[in-house]
This record gives structure tokens, C-alpha cells and sequence, in this order.
């Protein structure tokens, strides 16, 4: 299982949709719903890194707290290629633009650029 | 791709099973989210600036696992995110199968060449026929009548509404259903035209 994966059970686990989960902890909903895709990586700060722990229930000392620390080290050291090759699987199935022009390869770049969002340092 | 004609009937038929299958309490507003990330396992993506950016609010992943949608609706816009959210369902309950067949696309080249080649016709016919899902699971059909039997009584009964009777009503289901003005009137305006047309013309005189 990844990290993503991982705290994407976790809050299943505590019966609260991604909006709910976003509201209870103040977080956008752009962000937890990218690092639960694995398009976002586990923040680097380990003061960020137990708020998110503790939003998804998970307690420093249990052992869901060991995988949540190793899964999120492995997730980090993901280079941006392997993000990059995952971004293509969110493309739509069926897509058109309102004004019903043809896609071109710029508005599948900005697509792309949209889905993966900008990782705040 | 050759996108078969789906009758109503066919569409009431599959959504009825659905909820039959995820919420067959048929308790109002429908939980949409919750089936969705509980039940189907299909995940939310929120996306800052995917309608001004790509003229589309929300979308179906490739591998229909994930429902694109954009941040601000889903934010701040919540009944109409709801009724987005079930039209991609829509595409997964109905749809799936049809792009599985048509091979779907694997790199960029292929996506572009794909939506390119699905012609209007079918696309209307996608369009249409998630939309129409959509509204039966948002909108419970016993549910929606119910409650408009209900407001017409309470009102005086059919011949004597205005338009302000209409107001009222589509307001009492926009709160019952968790649903957006505009998409409470498309449903009665398709469903029940009667209404609409009974109070309209009453306000003509």
C-alpha cells in the first residue's frame, strides 16, 4: 500500500467524505484530494506532517503511526517523473470544452498542468 | 465510438437499481458524496481553475476511478457540485463499458485523437443520458412526487397556482433535495410541465 492510499482508508475508516475531512481540519480540498491521489507528496515538515497525522487519526506511538511514517518517507523520494507518468490516468474519459473547439495539444498541456496542481514548498 | 440510444424507461431502469443497490433507503438529499467515495471507491479531485481553465466543471478519469471536479464548485457551489458529481456517475454507471470498448487512449497523442474523433451526435448523446441519470438519482422519483402532491395540496390544488405557488414549490424541493434552482426547474419543466405551465398562465391574465 502507498501513502496515499494509506490515509485515503484512513479516513474512510473515520466515516468522513473529503469535503467533511477538509472542513473538521481546515485544509483545501485541492490539496488532501491530490496527496490521497498521489499527486501531492507528504509534506516535508514533520510539524505539517503530525497535523496531517492527527486530522486522519492516527496517534504518535501506534503502529498505524510507524506505517504512516514509513510509507510517507518512501513517498518522498518518489522522483517527479513517476508523478508525472501517474498524471495521464486522471485525463478524462470524455472531454469537450464548452465552446465545442477541437483539443489541441496546448489545452491537454494545461489540462495536465491543472490536474497536478503546484506543491507548496 | 457508436453511442447506443438509451430510452428514459432504460435510464430510470439503471438508476433505480443503483440507488436500489447504494441508497435504497431513498433518503433525501441523496448522500451523493458519501456513495461515491464509500460505496463506488471512486475518488474526488478537486482542481482549482478546471472550469475557466478548460470550459468543463467536472470530469470522468480514464480509468473511472477518479471524478475531476472543479475546486470552486465543489467549495462553494455545493448544490451544483452535487448534481456534477452524480452526471459523472452517470458516465461510470452507463458509459463505462462503451469506452472500455472503443479502446479509450493511452499517451497524449491518443486522448487528443480520441476526443477529437467522437462526433457531436454522440457526445450530445453521453451528455444527455449521464444528465438524465443524474436527475433520477438526485431527484428519487416517489420522493419528488411525493413531496409535489404534498406542496400542491398545501397551495390549493393544481388550478389555482401562480407563479408565486411555483416559486414556493421549486424552492421547498431545491431545499428538500439539496439541489440547485436551475436544476430543480429542468426536472419539473420535464417531468411536471403541467405545473409550470398552470401558473405561468395564470399570471398572463
Amino acid at each position: 500500500m502507498d501513502f496515499h492510499q494509506f490515509i485515503r482508508k484512513k479516513r474512510l475508516e473515520l466515516g468522513l467524505t473529503l469535503r467533511k475531512f477538509c472542513k473538521q481540519n481546515s485544509y483545501d480540498t485541492g490539496y488532501i484530494s491530490r496527496l490521497e491521489t498521489g499527486l501531492f507528496l507528504p509534506p516535508n515538515s514533520e510539524r505539517r506532517l503530525e497535523k496531517l497525522a492527527n486530522a486522519y487519526g492516527i496517534q504518535k506511538g501506534t503502529q498505524d503511526w510507524v506505517e504512516f511514517s514509513n510509507l510517507s518517507d518512501v513517498a518522498k523520494h518518489q522522483i517527479p517523473k513517476e508523478i508525472d507518468s501517474r498524471v495521464i490516468n486522471f485525463l478524462p474519459a470524455f472531454f469537450r470544452k464548452a465552446s465545442k473547439k477541437e483539443v489541441k495539444k496546448a489545452d491537454v498541456e494545461k489540462l495536465l498542468k491543472l490536474i497536478k496542481g503546484r506543491q507548496k514548498k | 465510438m457508436n453511442v447506443p440510444f438509451l430510452t428514459d424507461g432504460q435510464i430510470h431502469l439503471s438508476a433505480d437499481s443503483f440507488l436500489q443497490k447504494y441508497h435504497h433507503t431513498l433518503d433525501i438529499p441523496v448522500p451523493i458524496e458519501e456513495i461515491i467515495e464509500q460505496k463506488l471507491d471512486i475518488q474526488i479531485l478537486s482542481i482549482k481553475g478546471f472550469e475557466s481553465g478548460c470550459e468543463v466543471s467536472g470530469s470522468l478519469s480514464k480509468d473511472f476511478k477518479t471524478i475531476l471536479i472543479d475546486e470552486d464548485e465543489f467549495e462553494r457551489q455545493i448544490q451544483r457540485a452535487r448534481f456534477t458529481l452524480a452526471h459523472e456517475v452517470g458516465h461510470s454507471v452507463l458509459h463505462h463499458q462503451l469506452f472500455t470498448q472503443s479502446g479509450g487512449f493511452n499517451d497524449l497523442d491518443s486522448f487528443i485523437k480520441f476526443q477529437n474523433n467522437l462526433i457531436d451526435k454522440d457526445y450530445k448523446k453521453l451528455e444527455i443520458q449521464a444528465y438524465r441519470f443524474a436527475e433520477e438519482i438526485i431527484f428519487p422519483r416517489e420522493k419528488l412526487k411525493k413531496i409535489i402532491e404534498e406542496e400542491v395540496k398545501v397551495l390549493g390544488g393544481l388550478p389555482s397556482l401562480n407563479v408565486n405557488d411555483l416559486n414556493s414549490i421549486l424552492s421547498k424541493i431545491c431545499q428538500e433535495f439539496d439541489a440547485s434552482e436551475r436544476a430543480v426547474f429542468n426536472k419539473i419543466k420535464r417531468d411536471y410541465p403541467n405545473i409550470i405551465e398552470i401558473a405561468e398562465s395564470a399570471t398572463s391574465f
